[in-house]
């Protein structure tokens, strides 16, 4: 990973599991990025509203509301469908993966999250957003 | 009589429902005790009550003496057997010397199966519905065409069938569903513990040790942080191994995602990278040649390549180079993986394959023994074949074939 990212982008991470949202929140800073945490569902959505994540890792298996409906809730905001939303969960099974896809996400890492994996889909998404 | 609604609900009988009676046959305690008796009294050795219909012949219980091989839920080719011909005319078969039997003694049954001996009756439910057949056979002549044994047959036939009419095996197989579903679900959740509750501290550990390894200035510092961060990673591995081998004996298969593949070359190519870079003092030779696509899984195919590579890398000789090579011919497509050095020893060559198995010669020992064993199952799942030969001069060589016929 560059640390020397001149775009950097704004990007949620939701985890129930503190230490894991935590651990990839000061990752992801370090890399030059704007992060922004939250643990659970509701509050993913309440901090997505007015941040605006270009990109969020979102954990699936979460209590109350799990990462699919998240994911169905951002993508039906105005900005949502730009937003690079990409799963982040222990769930690591063929069915898993076309479930992700299918709920709205446009890419699914597997925990433990290859850091590199996760650089390069954020860098496409910062090209991207230069381009436009 | 509302228990024969078990055996009656559906018309047409689905694997489900033959389960399901197999599972009601042995919920009869005394089914094991008859099969005994008739065994003892007419000096056969074989007796087995079955479930007959046009199609199938299942085995619900079984008394083997002779080391038939059949088990309960086993099956026979329905047509090979007599106890068709008992279902069709609805009445008792009892031969006691077939090959001098005028009406038996060309019969494709005793000779298929090299019986001499044989007594079928069929069991008949409440209501005049057929269930399948109690009979015993034996490789040897037996005086069974005796009034009384056919007698005693056709008793036990309608004790059976009481029982299978009876609310309480009804309920058992109820209850022996139940059970079935509970384990299952016990699978699931085991399967989701191994893949989500174990991943969870390690995507902590993982990240933050990251981290550590950009952040710490001091190198013996970051140095140890990198360790932590490369042992997270070999765990990451050890689960998903664990998992794989969950999912394909407990579970549901592996599920493989099957599409044509372009450059299959590259894809492995990728993976002869990454172990190279992660093995900068040793030498990968690679050599692929396909000029078609291949049907496969793609990311279950570099699976196997990474660990056979890795598995060349660790346990051959560290001095020489590691080969790898991928072609095709009209009908499969083939990948190879060689390497020198110590021969896997000629007692382990048949065993490689099978869960758990480590090299005892070995002196590394980092994994569970998992690895060439789903390595072979993802193979077998593209109908495909995964082999290996070892000695000293020629060296040892893992080679996958997949057909190039798409599997269904």
């Amino acid at each position: 990973v560059s640390q020397s990212i001149q775009n950097g982008l704004r990007v949620l991470v939701v985890d129930d599991n503190h230490d894991s949202a935590d651990s990839c929140a000061m990752l992801l800073e370090f890399t030059g990025h704007t992060v922004r945490v939250a643990y659970d569902g509701a509050s993913a959505l309440e901090i997505a509203n007015e941040f605006r994540p270009e990109a969020a890792l979102v954990d699936i298996g979460m209590p109350l509301m799990d990462g699919y409906e998240v994911v169905a809730r951002i993508r039906a905001l105005p900005w949502g469908a730009q937003s690079t939303l990409i799963a982040m969960t222990g769930r690591a099974l063929e069915e898993d993966k076309r479930r992700s896809f299918s709920a709205g996400f446009d890419h699914h890492l597997t925990k433990p999250i290859d850091v590199e994996a996760l650089a390069a889909l954020l860098e496409q998404r910062a090209t991207r957003s230069k381009g436009c | 009589l509302v228990s024969r609604e078990i055996l009656n609900a559906v018309p047409t009988d689905t694997p489900e429902d033959i389960h399901r009676d197999v599972l009601a046959v042995s919920q009869i305690g005394a089914v094991p005790t008859l099969l005994e008796v008739l065994c003892e009294s007419t000096g056969m050795r074989f007796a087995a009550v079955a479930r007959v219909t046009e199609n199938t012949w299942t085995a619900c219980a079984v008394n083997d003496g002779i080391n038939f091989g059949l088990v309960a839920g086993g099956q026979l080719e329905v047509e090979s057997t007599l106890c068709i011909e008992s279902k069709r005319s609805l009445s008792p078969i009892v031969i006691d010397h077939a090959s001098l039997d005028a009406r038996y003694c060309d019969h494709h049954t005793p000779r298929r199966y090299q019986i001499e001996s044989y007594v079928s009756v069929p069991i008949v439910l409440a209501g005049g519905r057929y269930f399948g057949n109690l009979c015993a056979i034996d490789p040897a002549p037996a005086k069974v065409s005796d009034p009384k044994i056919l007698g005693m047959f056709t008793r036990f036939a309608a004790l059976i069938a009481m029982q299978l009419d009876s609310e309480a095996t009804r309920e058992g197989v109820q209850n022996a569903l139940r059970d079935e579903r509970a384990t299952s679900e016990l699978r699931e959740q085991f399967i989701a513990i191994l893949g989500h509750d174990l991943r969870n501290p390690l995507q902590a550990i993982s990240a933050t040790s990251e981290l550590l390894t950009r952040k710490l200035t001091d190198p013996v510092f970051a140095g140890m942080a990198a360790r932590i961060k490369a042992n997270s990673k070999r765990m990451s591995l050890l689960i998903n191994d664990v998992l794989d081998f969950a999912q394909g004996r407990l579970g549901g298969g592996l599920g493989l995602r099957i599409e044509e593949v372009g450059d299959i070359g590259r894809e492995l190519q990728a993976v002869a990278k990454e172990l190279q870079d992660g093995h900068p003092t040793r030498q990968i030779l690679s050599d692929f040649r396909v000029a078609r696509s291949v049907p496969c899984d793609i990311g279950r195919v570099q699976q196997v390549a990474s660990n056979l590579i890795a598995n060349a890398l660790s346990h051959g000789a560290q001095e020489s180079s590691v080969r790898v090579s991928a072609s095709t011919s009209d009908s499969e497509f083939m990948f190879e993986v060689w390497n020198t050095g110590e021969p896997i020893p000629a007692e382990g060559l048949g065993k490689v394959f099978e869960p758990f198995w480590r090299n005892s010669s070995s002196t590394t020992r980092s994994g569970l023994g998992l690895g060439l064993y789903i390595c072979s199952q993802i193979v077998k799942a593209h109908g495909g074949m995964l082999t290996v030969t070892s000695t000293r001069d020629s060296g040892t060589t893992f080679s996958v074939h997949l057909p190039l016929s798409r599997p269904q």
